[in-house]
């Protein structure tokens, strides 16, 4: 997981005004996995993407988007 | 979540299942999980090396008994591993030989862990003495009664403490468990 995944999910969360307690809780997982998902130290399960990307209104593509020259 | 290619109505299969329980909700979530399935695979390794090393510690002191329980702690969970992986179509040797420099590594120290085992052994078998001469220093026996009852009712009161401590201790964290995280949360 890059940088990439930082400004995605902490980017689209500040925008939809949820907290990362918030965000948990609605994805079923602790506040430190959202601060690793955040950090790109963690690359989260499709499922667990996909839950994420639900609860902030947003594409799984635009919050966690390949690095440019990788596919 | 426990992998579920093994073949159905395989015995061992279900046995295994039931030990590790991978769907309890004490593995937390998915990063979690994989945090202490990863933590597990450290400690093993070093129990792995460990075990070696105590089974030559065992047999250069002539206790061939214990260098035989010693080995086996280091060699059954290490097959019990590649059964477990092997059953779901994974091959541990396969994919060592992936990183050449690491196989190698793995098979030389295992290698020199057993040929020094046995040296200790045989040494014991021709001089009919042991390699390390520690005598009677770590044999128990009636002589020592009176220190090994001392040291049973000091076992079972340093595990009832250190049982109560670590209970309260734990009920401490989770009450801190959802403030508890590398950086502070966003206040909208």
């Amino acid at each position: 997981m890059t940088v990439t995944a930082v400004v995605g999910v902490r980017e689209r969360r500040r925008e939809h005004r949820t907290t990362q307690a918030e965000l948990a809780a609605a994805v079923g997982v602790s506040r430190q996995t959202i601060i690793s998902i955040e950090r790109g130290e963690h690359a989260p399960s499709v499922y667990l993407a996909l839950r994420i990307g639900r609860a902030l209104d947003a594409r799984v593509e635009d919050l966690f988007p390949l690095p440019e020259g990788e596919n | 979540m426990a992998t579920r290619e093994h073949r159905r109505g395989a015995n061992l299969d279900a046995v295994a299942d039931r030990v590790l329980d991978l769907d309890s909700p004490v593995y937390g979530d998915e990063r979690e999980r994989r945090v202490v399935l990863e933590a597990c695979s450290f400690g093993f390794t070093l129990a792995l090396y460990a075990a070696l090393a105590a089974a030559v510690l065992a047999g250069a002191a002539g206790s061939v008994g214990a260098s035989l329980g010693f080995l086996l702690v280091a060699v059954a969970p290490s097959a019990a591993a590649a059964w477990y992986a092997r059953r779901r179509n994974v091959d541990f040797d396969l994919l060592a030989t992936r990183d050449r420099r690491a196989y190698v590594r793995g098979q030389v120290v295992a290698l020199v862990a057993v040929l020094a085992w046995c040296g200790t052994l045989a040494f014991l078998g021709l001089t009919g003495r042991p390699l390390l001469p520690v005598g009677d220093a770590l044999a128990a026996g009636a002589s020592m009664g009176g220190a090994l009852q001392g040291m049973a009712v000091g076992g079972v009161v340093g595990a009832v403490i250190g049982g109560a401590w670590h209970v309260a201790s734990t009920r401490r964290k989770a009450a801190r468990a959802s403030r508890t995280a590398d950086e502070p949360d966003d206040d909208f």
